[in-house]
């Protein structure tokens, strides 16, 4: 009776074994294998967001004082700071996951002067865009891209 | 009252009872041990080191795209295409770690729209237990750079820009 009792633990100490080896490195990588894809998913969709804000501030632009788009966009949380650098860079600073060494930077150019404080866009969540062509008080055009 | 003799007799089973509870025990701290010390080679033995199931890979930003990699005897190559859109300026480009590396690119470098450049930091002083042929290593990239149609790109670092990679890949 002992012998039975005894081997059945045994199994039962093997199986848990068995399973917890094949659990732990999974687990393990699985989470590393997804973490790497994450930091590929957020730069794909801060490069959406931002050629989607540059195409559309290239397009009112060229349609005259006045125009207007309004852009609904998906935030990422990893994007900490958003502002436009001398009329032409529109700069996403990012929390990096590849980098202990703290935030790293996309950048898009535009071709036409834009300025506007984008700071409150910073954080995650749907976030509504405002792009319009204003007078620049100098007979021409820039233009403003702000939170709606 | 018990008698003396009872006392002595439950005595003798207490210390009976006693020592089988100790014996149980140390059993188990055998099979612990044994346990630990199996458990301590497979990691000494690198079986623990799940790591190197995973992909070797070159992670940058989609606008600087890694298109080649790898670690070479005392060497970390890279290339990089320039798909920013524009012609930049590379200021600054350290890897880490090692951290007492040279790069065979000297900076400020200019950089065409489209270009493709390799990058090739070779180990000289950097301590040796860094690069172990067969072993998975990381190196993180840091480049500040800045695009000389912005205005205060060649005299301050006000419009600087700086972007982070990492490469995961196997000695060779």
């Amino acid at each position: 009776m002992k012998k039975v009792k005894g081997q059945s633990a045994l199994e039962y100490l093997m199986i848990i074994a068995i399973a917890l080896g094949i659990i732990v490195p999974t687990a393990y990588l699985f989470f590393r294998y997804s973490s790497e894809s994450n930091v590929e998913i957020v730069d794909s969709q801060i490069t959406r967001i931002g050629r989607n804000i540059i195409d559309a501030a290239e397009s009112v632009y060229f349609s005259g004082e006045g125009s207007k788009i309004t852009l609904e966009i998906n935030m990422p949380k990893e994007v900490s700071a958003i502002s436009i650098l001398e009329g032409r860079e529109l700069v996403f600073k990012i929390d990096s996951q590849i980098s202990a060494t703290g935030e790293t930077e996309t950048v898009f150019f535009s071709s036409v002067p834009i300025r506007g404080d984008l700071s409150s866009l910073a954080g995650s969540g749907l976030k509504k865009v405002r792009i319009i062509a204003v007078g620049d008080g100098n007979g021409g055009f820039e233009v403003s891209i702000g939170k709606a | 009252m018990k008698r003396s003799y009872d006392v002595k007799k439950e005595a003798v089973i207490m210390f009976k009872k006693s020592q089988a509870a100790l014996e149980f025990l140390t059993t188990y701290v055998w099979a612990f041990l044994g346990i630990m010390i199996a458990l301590g080679a497979l990691y000494y033995f690198g079986i623990f080191e799940f790591s190197k199931f995973l992909p070797q890979k070159c992670i940058f930003s989609s606008q600087f795209e890694c298109t080649a990699f790898s670690f070479e005897g005392n060497q970390i190559k890279f290339r990089l295409v320039n798909n920013i859109g524009e012609e930049i300026k590379v200021k600054t480009i350290s890897i880490s770690p090692p951290l007492d590396c040279s790069s065979t690119q000297s900076t400020p470098l200019d950089w065409e729209s489209e270009g493709e450049i390799d990058f090739t930091f070779t180990l000289g002083d950097c301590p040796e237990e860094v690069f172990i042929e067969g072993e998975r290593t990381e190196a993180q990239i840091t480049m500040t750079y800045c695009a000389p149609a912005t205005t205060g790109c060649l005299e301050s670092d006000v419009v600087d820009h700086t972007i982070n990679g990492k490469i995961t890949a196997i000695v060779t």
